[in-house]
């Protein structure tokens, strides 16, 4: 698993590659955290070359975006397909997350 | 002619009845391992016949379950024992179904705190056995064995 963080425009723009379990969700984890010790930090998650994902990598995830919320800023997630998209579908989050069509929105 | 077969699941012990194929493959409790796991339960799935979506969520379902065992029966030690082993039936004209038992020797779980309900908040963390409970068609835990868990789950497809 590849994590990629870049500022564009003042959005946090995460990007994840691989695999994302239990192996690895502390590292994605860390990674927000400290984005988020910025408040009304603004974060774009771009999903488009994570090939699985499980409870532990949705749950970093779920946290993120309270914490993002709580602050006053934004979560929201792009490029959601495939085995991905399994999993939200079975967890029923689609309406819970922000969902963007473009990197740019 | 020339015939060619190419076993694309060969790391792990095979065995053949009437139309049945078991599978077996072990794995340390170390996360890094979970990912040979899923492959192998995903390979299996779509040579059962399963397709892509749902041999995703077969995965899903044993990732989780070995998840489950990492964290809770071994309580992070990841040098004990995973054991998976996989009886898939296959009939043409008929249905597959795939018998999936995992195996620990670590602490037992308290049945019956194991709901598998939806967490009725969205929250970081509780949608494992959800995920399983979901997925698979039975789950059945077997604290009844001497030593760990023998975790069973059963998922059908009918055509």
């Amino acid at each position: 698993m590849k994590i990629k963080n870049e500022l564009k425009n003042n959005i946090n723009v995460v990007s994840l590659s691989g695999d994302v379990d239990l192996s690895n969700s502390p590292q994605v984890r860390k990674v927000f955290t400290e984005i988020l010790s910025d408040k009304n930090a603004q974060i774009l998650v771009n999903l488009t070359d994570v090939t699985y994902m499980d409870s532990s990598g949705l749950a970093t995830l779920i946290e993120a975006m309270q914490k993002a919320y709580k602050n006053g800023g934004s979560f929201r997630l792009f490029g959601v397909q495939g085995a991905v998209k399994n999993m939200f579908e079975i967890a029923r989050l689609d309406k819970v997350f922000t969902f963007c069509e473009s990197f740019e929105a | 002619m020339i015939e060619c077969f190419v076993f694309i699941i060969s790391p792990n012990k095979i065995s053949f009845s009437k139309n049945m194929k078991t599978y077996r493959m072990s794995i340390l409790s170390d996360p890094k391992k979970l990912a040979k796991a899923r492959r192998f339960v995903e390979e299996i799935s779509l040579d059962a016949g399963f397709k892509r979506r749902d041999a995703h969520l077969i995965m899903l379902a044993v990732d989780e379950a070995c998840t489950n065992i990492i964290r809770h029966s071994y309580v992070g030690d990841t040098s004990k024992k995973i054991n998976i082993k996989v009886a898939a039936k296959k009939k043409k004209g008929y249905n597959a179904s795939l018998t999936i038992k995992i195996r620990d020797y670590g602490k037992k779980p308290d049945v019956k705190k194991i709901s598998g309900k939806k967490p009725r908040k969205v929250k970081p963390g509780g949608l494992g056995v959800y995920f399983i409970r979901k997925i698979m068609d039975e789950v059945v835990y077997n604290t009844g064995v001497k030593k760990g868990t023998e975790l069973t789950l059963m998922k059908y497809l009918l055509q």
